[in-house]
């Protein structure tokens, strides 16, 4: 920390910052906050402050067929997701960062390029393919697409960890003997393991979440955020608020498994 | 050149290597006795860097061969070379603790379990770092450091332990202790070694021969005080401590025309020389000057006080002049920049001087 | 310093390591190029008629002008919001910037259809907002913040605020401490230091985190689709509805190519303008 420039800021700007700081996280806080009471409300549709409290919404949720369908089938393409991007991206980044050939960085480049091309066009470029090679509703094609979008996380976050270690070491452990995947195995995956774990739980969220890819993608087969917004947009009844309160739940667990064993909170950001 | 292949220690023959139109190495021959340790010196971008690294078998050469107790290594892998290495920042593995880093060339060998402990715990104890094996690398201290490193060369018994500028980061006093170390360690352990330098000290302390390096070339192997005492050429004479050095042209005799009504008597023995010098300490000053083979007058330039010795300049002539380093109990007093003073050397201390190639 | 004698030769040109590369960029060309270039190429069909119709319908350049000004607006007000805040969480103590990070990682981790849902909640004409504003007797009338322009700039603001934030953050940690100290040390006035010091070093953190969020605002399609009700058009919705329900693949990859080189030229250009004001190396 720099104390010059804590000494240096008047009381005033203090106090505005301090202000600024409680009113802009109420602001990202609140939507969060305001799903818990609502997903305990008794009332059949949505009231507030609810008339009064029960769990009706969470066994409408864990009973509903439709609802139990969809949260399946996103775990299973989210885990899925999570597999392909991370095995596939952490190549890239060590074909990237350890590699030794001419156009690397453009090579980098063409492997970013998901995250700039919005989701929408990607969405419809991947539904036209699809629809022509009959992928529509099937569960895997979801995955082979969230994989691409995930790839560019997983690259970035193991790339940054991995330019940290220095080669030699990799050259010292063969040189002591190992072979090359040993040596990758045995010095260098162990040392930039938070970075991966933090790219996986990136990655599965990245997929759990995503609602446009799906929507084109799945058909009549659903997923767990194209069933939330059907909810939305047909019906509000509070069971979506359970979800929803499970959802941030699930995000608070992973978040926290996030920092135990990866790097820690504030890099999993961007 | 013709090698004779010994039965053990390391043998390098016509090593050739070339980046592009960059020769980096050009028909190095080098013998390492078993046992013995060599020291590769010079400056950077010399050749060194490029030889070790063919030597650890990280690089190919392009001609030549890397022969390795009596066996020829040229295109064997790294891995399987067995040589034992220390990097120049120690490239410890840092999760995993001193013992595991040390376990794990023996584990590559797939070594029993028991007898990797007792080889960790023998080496550990060689390094007196018993009592730190599960520590992490960054819980100890830089020199502690070293220590491992090297322990983790030597405990597969390698059949050559290779040092990277190992003491680079190190201050000067556990720099010269751990030199000390290092020598007694490996002379202990009877280890063929070669030790990458650039620090002339380093190499004059620690070794049984020094191969000065530079362009891609070894300019002289020889023992510290051949390397020393009879440089082989210019640029060995001037790399390795100081002296007073002059481009000189030979006269009748055994004499030599060094500058302006200046000539130099020297005892002879160099084939084509084109340069000669004089250590400092050969200098004499006045009183021990006359009855000697050259004797000049000149004045007293910069003065440096060390303490036990003084290191001074003196001027013989506008472009002239003689470097000396003199005890000082042996003076009746400093000399005082300014004064004019004779100084003498026998034509022995004249060494005559080629261009390196 | 030199390098380590072991280390690899950085100037030898070979292909090492390039095996690594192959499944992924292929995979990538394959399931990502290839359909997207194969969608685009449909706007050239025989003539250039779907281009020159995207960007010379008003109703579609009404689109794209919405679009941008969304854009922009959204871009500022997370830059209003986001700027203060970074600010202060990198001159934080640690432990009190970790919990502004929890606030901030863990609206940005969560599903955004749950904070889409959130929101209706929040700002339905018979949401907590408006229940809370008429309970205080500050309006009569519920105010509708849904279905219009106002609840898509809540969303979105709220959906890209943290893009914002991370590149701020990152920049500011990095700031000299001692170069405001300096400039305080010569007598320059708090809002002096500010202006030519603070914001100068803070530059490649604002571009950074602007290009992020306007390249992701424009192409934004949840938070337009429910919080806008319909009545807020974006390219993303115009492309979705083209495909779905006019079936018009042709034109949708048309109004696709335009948001694409919008996106791009904000991109591209802006990036090459962060790379000659990058301080930082």
């Amino acid at each position: 920390m720099t104390p010059s420039r804590t000494t240096g800021r008047s009381p005033a700007l203090n106090l505005f910052l301090v202000i600024w700081c409680a009113l802009v996280f109420g602001f990202l806080m609140a939507p969060l906050l305001i799903v818990f009471p609502i997903s305990f409300s008794s009332a059949s549709y949505l009231q507030f402050p609810p008339p009064g409290w029960s769990l009706r919404w969470y066994q409408a949720y864990l009973s509903d067929y439709a609802w139990m369908d969809a949260t399946w089938r996103s775990v299973k393409v989210a885990l899925a997701t999570t597999v392909l991007s991370t095995v596939l991206g952490t190549m890239l980044a060590f074909s990237l960062v350890r590699g030794r050939y001419p156009g690397r960085a453009a090579l980098g480049q063409v492997a970013n390029t998901p995250l700039l091309v919005p989701t929408i066009i990607y969405s419809v470029a991947v539904y036209g393919l699809f629809a022509q090679m009959r992928l529509i509703g099937q569960w895997w094609g979801i995955v082979l697409a969230h994989t691409v979008l995930a790839i560019p996380y997983v690259t970035i976050m193991v790339s940054a960890a991995l330019k940290t270690v220095d080669p030699r070491l990799e050259q010292a452990a063969i040189g002591l003997g190992a072979s090359r995947l040993t040596a990758i195995r045995r010095v260098t995956l162990p040392i930039i393991r938070p970075a991966i774990i933090s790219a996986m739980f990136l990655a599965f969220i990245s997929s759990f979440d995503e609602l446009v890819v799906a929507m084109f993608l799945g058909g009549v087969n659903m997923t767990l955020p194209k069933k939330m917004f059907d909810n939305i947009v047909n019906e509000i009844d509070p069971t979506i608020a359970a979800v929803s309160v499970l959802q941030i739940l699930l995000v608070c667990v992973c978040l926290l498994l996030a920092k135990r064993f990866g790097m820690g909170g504030q890099k999993i950001g961007v | 050149m013709n090698h004779v292949q010994r039965a053990e220690g390391l043998t390098l023959t016509s090593i050739q290597k070339s980046f592009g139109a960059y020769r980096a190495l050009a028909d190095v021959n080098l013998d390492v006795g078993e046992g013995q340790l060599v020291t590769l010196l010079g400056p950077s971008g010399s050749g060194k860097t490029t030889l070790l690294n063919i030597i650890a078998g990280f690089q190919y050469a392009d001609a030549g061969i890397v022969s390795l107790a009596g066996a020829d290594i040229s295109h064997v892998a790294p891995a399987k070379r067995d040589i034992g290495m220390v990097f120049q920042n120690y490239a410890l593995f840092p999760h995993m603790s001193v013992a595991e880093n040390v376990a794990f060339p023996l584990e590559m060998r797939t070594i029993a379990r028991a007898e990797i402990k007792t080889r960790v715990h023998e080496a550990l104890t060689l390094v007196a770092l018993e009592n730190h094996a599960d520590r992490l690398p960054r819980q100890l201290s830089g020199g502690q450091q070293q220590r491992v490193a090297l322990a983790r060369a030597f405990v597969f018994q390698p059949k050559l332990m290779l040092l990277d500028e190992p003491l680079g980061a190190l201050d000067r006093k556990l720099r010269e202790q751990i030199q000390l170390e290092i020598r007694r360690l490996q002379q202990r352990l009877g280890l063929t070694t070669v030790f990458v330098t650039h620090d002339q000290e380093e190499a004059l302390i620690l070794s049984d021969q020094i191969a000065v390096m530079n362009h891609g070339k070894i300019q002289q192997l020889g023992s510290p005080v051949d390397i020393y005492a009879r440089p082989a050429n210019r640029f060995v004479a001037e790399f390795i401590g100081e002296s007073s050095l002059f481009d000189a042209t030979p006269l009748a005799g055994n004499t030599a025309r060094i500058g302006e009504g200046l000539t130099v008597v020297h005892g002879g023995g160099a084939q084509a020389w084109n340069a000669l010098m004089v250590r400092p300490e050969r200098v004499r000053p006045a009183a021990d000057a006359d009855g000697l083979a050259n004797v000049f007058e000149g004045r007293v330039g910069e003065v440096v006080y060390l303490g036990e010795s003084i290191r001074l300049r003196v001027d013989v002539s506008k472009d002239i002049s003689f470097l000396a380093r003199w005890q000082t109990h042996e003076l009746p007093g400093v000399p005082a920049p300014g004064e004019t003073m004779r100084i003498g050397f026998r034509s022995e201390d004249v060494q005559l001087l080629g261009e390196g190639s | 310093m030199r390098r380590g004698l072991f280390s690899l030769n950085l100037s030898r040109k070979t292909w090492s390591g390039i095996g690594g590369a192959v499944p992924p960029i292929l995979y990538i060309t394959l399931l990502f190029l290839l359909p997207v270039l194969i969608f685009l190429g449909g706007a050239f069909d025989d003539t250039p008629r779907h281009l020159v119709r995207s960007v010379s319908d008003p109703l579609y350049q009404r689109v794209l002008i919405d679009t941008l000004m969304l854009g922009l607006y959204v871009t500022g007000i997370c830059f209003i919001l986001g700027y203060p805040l970074a600010y202060a969480l990198s001159v934080m103590p640690p432990r009190w910037a970790l919990v502004g990070f929890a606030f901030l990682l863990l609206p940005f981790w969560t599903s955004l259809l749950v904070r889409t849902y959130a929101w209706m909640v929040l700002l339905g004409r018979n949401g907590v907002i408006n229940n809370l504003l008429m309970g205080l007797g500050l309006i009569d009338t519920p105010v509708s913040f849904l279905n219009n322009m106002s609840g898509v700039l809540i969303g979105m603001v709220h959906v890209l605020l943290p893009y914002m934030v991370f590149p701020l953050f990152d920049v500011m940690k990095r700031v000299d401490g001692s170069l405001l100290s300096a400039a305080e040390g010569l007598g320059a006035p708090g809002w002096k230091i500010f202006l030519r010091v603070y914001l100068p070093l803070t530059l490649p953190g604002i571009l950074a985190g602007s290009v992020l969020v306007f390249v992701l605002s424009i192409g934004f399609y949840i938070t337009p689709a429910l919080l806008g009700g319909g009545r807020v058009a974006t390219m993303a919705l115009m492309i979705e509805r083209q495909v779905r329900e006019f079936l018009d693949w042709d034109f949708a990859a048309a109004l696709s190519l335009v948001l694409l080189i919008c996106t791009l030229l904000v991109s591209i250009g802006l990036g090459r303008l962060l790379r000659g004001k990058e301080i930082h190396g």
